[in-house]
């Protein structure tokens, strides 16, 4: 069987977008993962930067119409507590469940590549168990 | 028949979130909206909370991919109110570490450009050219997307000779490749047609809109920083502006692989110049009471900081950024654009949203 394809959308919620260059590196350089052209395909949602009140509205909006499919992966650490501008991130943000999330200003191309990995396979595991009776 | 066709806020295209409305009849954009300021940070106004190892590291986290630069404007402000001088070889590495950020930002925008129009080999090769910049940013300022390098005085972080000569041995093999990859581009017949008199921004066009950096040059406005005040290590290289005339799509994408191209040759002779000195600095400590700014030309233009202090702590920071997106340049940039070319123009003015809404 082909090797599934992990399709990852990407929401930049106030980040400096140095996070956002380094997942763009890991995504071009590994043939596994590519980009979903909407987050309703998408199998990863990758949330960057502190959710700035500006972006937490469209996100939130965006993840609800998009019933929550997607396991999202808070990635650097801006989005996981808001340092270093000031609170925020997923720490403070009510009504949003984060499944996994990777420390790191920004983290590594190889760790966000795993982390991406580990994240769709969890996932996708949980799926098949509540398909199997 | 006529439609609507959002784009945003959340692309994968774009580093930052932004929204665009499309009002599109028979192929063609007949009016467009924009909303931005999805990320405002208010970094401005915590910088002044902040002791100055933490002012530091937040200056280069307000943008990620102009983040040198952020910090070596901080910076330079500092130093004129602090009153201290650069050493020479503080002030090659940071034209070093700077012109390596240019290029990078620079490389990957064009590559944006060339997927636009569907040239996606050519566009994943200057990604490619992208990353060994940021590689070697890594060299010299020990992060990709830089941790704090910069200090008032100098460096916090020198660079090895050893490093320093992988880097020598490296760049001419990457600036050879660049002209080859540029030369072979840039009068390919399908991104003529895909670029030439595409999302044309006049010269008196670009004026009045008061944009800057690579897009003004590539409006014919000859306007750099880096020559016409220059700071670090300038005035020791022989540096000269690139300008072209088109406006368009084609002399945007023209402009940053040229830049790019001169960035890797001016980061080739700065290392060549190094002296043997010691860069590194403490970080000072009692602030003086007065007000300083200091400006530098940034990746997308430039760059101004200007701060107020009391004599104990710091009461006032203004950060100017390059002008970017609104309402009105989107409208005369996409105004009877076809709809397949929306992408590429929007590409290539390198929206940097980050800097934008600090």
């Amino acid at each position: 069987m082909a090797k599934r394809i992990i399709r990852v959308y990407r929401f930049n919620t106030g980040s400096c977008g140095g996070c956002d260059l380094e997942i763009m590196a890991a995504i071009s350089d590994n043939a596994d993962i590519a980009w979903a052209a909407t987050p309703q395909e998408a199998d990863v949602a990758v949330i960057t930067g502190p959710l700035t009140p500006g972006a937490k509205a469209a996100l939130v909006a965006l993840m609800r119409d998009s019933g929550d499919r997607a396991p999202i992966l808070a990635v650097g650490r801006c989005a996981i507590d808001g340092h270093p501008f000031g609170r925020g991130g997923v720490a403070s943000t009510a009504g949003l469940v984060v499944h996994s999330s990777l420390d790191g200003c920004p983290p590594a191309p190889l760790q966000i590549i795993e982390a991406i990995r580990r994240a769709a396979g969890v996932h996708e595991e949980q799926r098949d168990k509540r398909m199997t009776p | 028949m006529s439609y609507s066709l959002a784009l945003g806020p959340f692309h994968p295209a774009w580093l930052g979130p932004q929204r665009f409305i499309l009002r599109i009849a028979s192929d063609r954009v007949v009016d467009v909206e924009y909303q931005s300021g999805f990320n405002e940070r208010g970094c401005a106004e915590r910088l002044l909370r902040l002791p100055l190892p933490d002012a530091l590291h937040l200056v280069t986290r307000i943008c990620g991919e102009c983040s040198f630069a952020h910090s070596l404007a901080f910076c330079q402000t500092l130093e004129r109110l602090y009153r201290r001088d650069v050493g020479t070889r503080a002030a090659l590495i940071r034209v070093a570490a700077a012109e390596l950020e240019r290029a990078s930002a620079h490389l990957r925008a064009a590559g944006a450009v060339l997927h636009a129009i569907g040239m996606d080999q050519r566009g994943a090769h200057l990604e490619t050219f992208s990353h060994q910049c940021r590689d070697m940013l890594a060299q010299i300022t020990g992060g990709r997307i830089p941790p704090p390098f910069c200090a008032p005085g100098g460096l916090l972080r020198d660079l090895s000779s050893g490093d320093r000569n992988d880097l020598l041995a490296s760049l001419p093999g990457i600036s050879a490749d660049l002209y080859r990859f540029i030369d072979r581009l840039i009068d390919q017949r399908l991104l003529l047609a895909r670029t030439v008199e595409v999302g044309a921004l006049p010269r008196a066009a670009a004026e009045q809109f008061g944009v800057r950096g690579p897009m003004a040059r590539a409006s014919g406005i000859r306007r750099d920083v880096r020559a016409d005040q220059p700071y670090a290590a300038y005035a020791m290289l022989a540096f000269q502006p690139i300008v072209q005339e088109g406006g368009d799509v084609h002399a945007r994408l023209l402009v940053l692989l040229l830049e790019a191209y001169e960035s890797v040759k001016l980061v080739e002779t700065a290392l060549q110049r190094l002296p043997e000195e010691d860069p590194l600095v403490e970080l000072p400590g009692e602030l003086p009471h007065g007000e300083s700014s200091a400006m530098v030309e940034g990746p997308r233009g430039a760059i101004r900081y200007t701060v107020e202090s009391d004599g104990l702590r710091l009461t006032r920071v203004e950060i100017d950024t390059p002008r970017q997106c609104d309402r009105l340049l989107a409208r005369t940039l996409l105004s009877r654009a076809q709809l397949d070319d929306v992408m590429a123009i929007l590409a290539s003015i390198a929206i940097c949203v980050a800097c934008a809404e600090r």
